[in-house]
């Protein structure tokens, strides 16, 4: 037996991950607030979230006539500390709030008040924003509010979108809690808010009446939002992994079913994870059959190099 | 490395270059257990695995605008990896490495009693590593326990084979030297395994 198959390799648990992950991102974050003090940064990325970023330090900047933002001590830090609106026209925009990020897109309006010290709300006026946000064990509430919706955060990653009629929640990790017409959802990670259910509910209803509807952001169902596409669906598995790996598994699982690139991707990544996940067993008959399916594919040597470990 | 590949990992090192966190979080999420085994492996324990996991990528993140695709976009980790290493160690005050929070993951059949040796006998070997130089230890950890051929270390270590060879055979006499007084550590880096017999 060799050396290197001796001796394994400690596992990081999925919680560690989660951790180093934060603070890695954390570094990141502060890394490029230090290198761009006080500029409008216009990043080259075609997508909205990256079309600008605005980094604002020791300065008061008006966006759309109205909006003021100020850092605090640190310039590696951007805070609100008094009302603002953020309004983005065909390009999107990425600002800091405090320990948190706000990724609007085109077409959006938010107005922020409050700073890290006292909470922060977020108005979703229209348009989508997607946050990142920091867990608030320990700080002081940071919510959303999107009319008869408010989404409180517990500490995410998560977009709220905003139309005349509807309000669509989207949580990439972690936990918020929707709360509309006197209810209150926790809509975890992978998950969205209304469910299908609801909105089929709502679909199938008579036409509204005169009194408010227990659910009114359901009314209107989210029908012209494509399906998402399977890189988007591999992505977001990937995305899941560290924090919902069965929901993840499950999801390779699905893609691998249809086939295609992707599918073939998703079956090499089903059958890591459950080699992460100490499922010796279904990690060798997945690693297998993706070498059987795809003897030449683009993690063939990746998917032996696993097999060798497991003998 | 197949064309497709190739391209996929150009493009999302332009995008990861680009500052697109969604494509950096995609690059941490496909390459992190890569990092942490070199780093596992160089350093034989996660003590401070946290932070050098982190300060390995913030390296990766800033240096990718070098990356070309002349090499896989995991050898050009690896050497990154490496590089975050080296500066740990050459860095550091030498310390104890300890094992012993090392996971009870099964291998292979052994039964706990081998696997309570293998843990001993990995702790004598890392201590030993603690005196070998740092370059030696590092071309002979990733020769021998990672298994990379001889032209695979010297890449990711940007040496020539010739004296990549030369490091891992000097780690290789140091190690064998302390293992003729310690049975242990002798029946663990058996000839066989020792890692002079491939490259």
């Amino acid at each position: 037996m060799g050396l290197g198959k001796k001796l394994d390799i400690e596992p990081l648990g999925e919680q560690r991950w989660s951790r180093i992950e934060r603070d890695l991102f954390e570094r990141v974050a502060e890394a490029e607030a230090r290198a761009e003090p006080a500029v409008e940064r216009v990043a080259s990325a075609p997508r909205w979230r990256m079309a600008t970023a605005l980094v604002l330090a020791g300065a008061v900047a008006a966006v759309g006539g109205a909006v003021a933002w100020r850092s605090l001590s640190t310039p590696a830090r951007v805070v609100a500390v008094v009302p603002s609106r953020i309004t983005t026209a065909a390009a999107g925009s990425s600002v800091n709030v405090g320990e948190a990020t706000l990724d609007l897109a085109p077409q959006s309006t938010v107005f922020v008040s409050g700073d890290d010290a006292q909470g922060v709300t977020v108005a979703l006026d229209r348009g989508r924003v997607e946050c990142e946000v920091p867990p608030r064990k320990g700080r002081p509430p940071f919510s959303v509010d999107a009319g008869d919706v408010i989404v409180r955060v517990v500490g995410t990653h998560f977009a709220v979108t905003r139309s005349d009629t509807d309000v669509k929640v989207d949580v990439e990790r972690g936990v918020v809690q929707v709360v509309t017409a006197g209810r209150q959802i926790d809509v975890h990670a992978g998950e969205h808010w209304p469910t299908e259910s609801v909105v089929s509910a709502a679909s199938a209803r008579p036409p509204p009446s005169p009194e408010p509807a227990a659910v009114p952001s359901a009314t209107t169902p989210s029908s012209a939002t494509p399906p998402p596409s399977p890189r988007e669906l591999y992505e977001s598995a990937s995305r899941l992994e560290a924090s919902r790996p069965d929901l993840a598994v499950s999801m390779y699982r699905d893609l691998a079913s249809r086939g295609g690139p992707w599918g073939m991707n998703a079956l090499f990544a089903q059958g890591r994870l459950e080699l992460d996940r100490g499922h010796a067993g279904e990690a060798r008959r997945l690693l297998e059959s993706y070498l059987a399916r795809y003897p030449s594919g683009p993690n063939a040597d990746d998917a032996r190099q696993l097999l060798e470990r497991l003998r | 490395m197949t064309p497709l590949r190739k391209v996929a990992d150009l493009e999302l090192a332009k995008r990861c270059c680009a500052g697109e966190h969604a494509a950096q979080r995609d690059l941490f999420q496909r390459e992190k257990r890569r990092v942490h085994a070199t780093l596992y492996r160089v350093l034989g324990s996660n003590a401070e695995m946290d932070d050098l996991v982190q300060v390995a990528f913030l390296e990766i993140f800033k240096t990718l605008r070098g990356f070309r695709g002349e090499a896989s976009l995991g050898t050009w980790i690896d050497r990154i990896t490496v590089r975050v290493a080296f500066a740990h160690i050459a860095h550091r005050k030498t310390a104890p490495v300890s094992l012993a929070v090392v996971a009870d993951v099964p291998t292979g059949d052994a039964s706990a009693e081998e696997r309570a040796m293998t843990r001993q006998a990995a702790r004598r070997l890392y201590a030993v590593l603690d005196r070998v130089e740092a370059r030696q230890r590092i071309a002979w950890v990733l020769h021998v326990l990672e298994g990379k051929s001889i032209e695979e270390v010297a890449l990711v270590m940007e040496a020539s084979a010739v004296l990549t060879k030369v490091r891992v055979w000097r780690a290789r006499r140091a190690i064998e030297a302390h293992a003729r007084r310690d049975p242990l550590l002798k029946e663990f880096v058996s000839p066989a395994s020792a890692g002079g017999e491939r490259g």
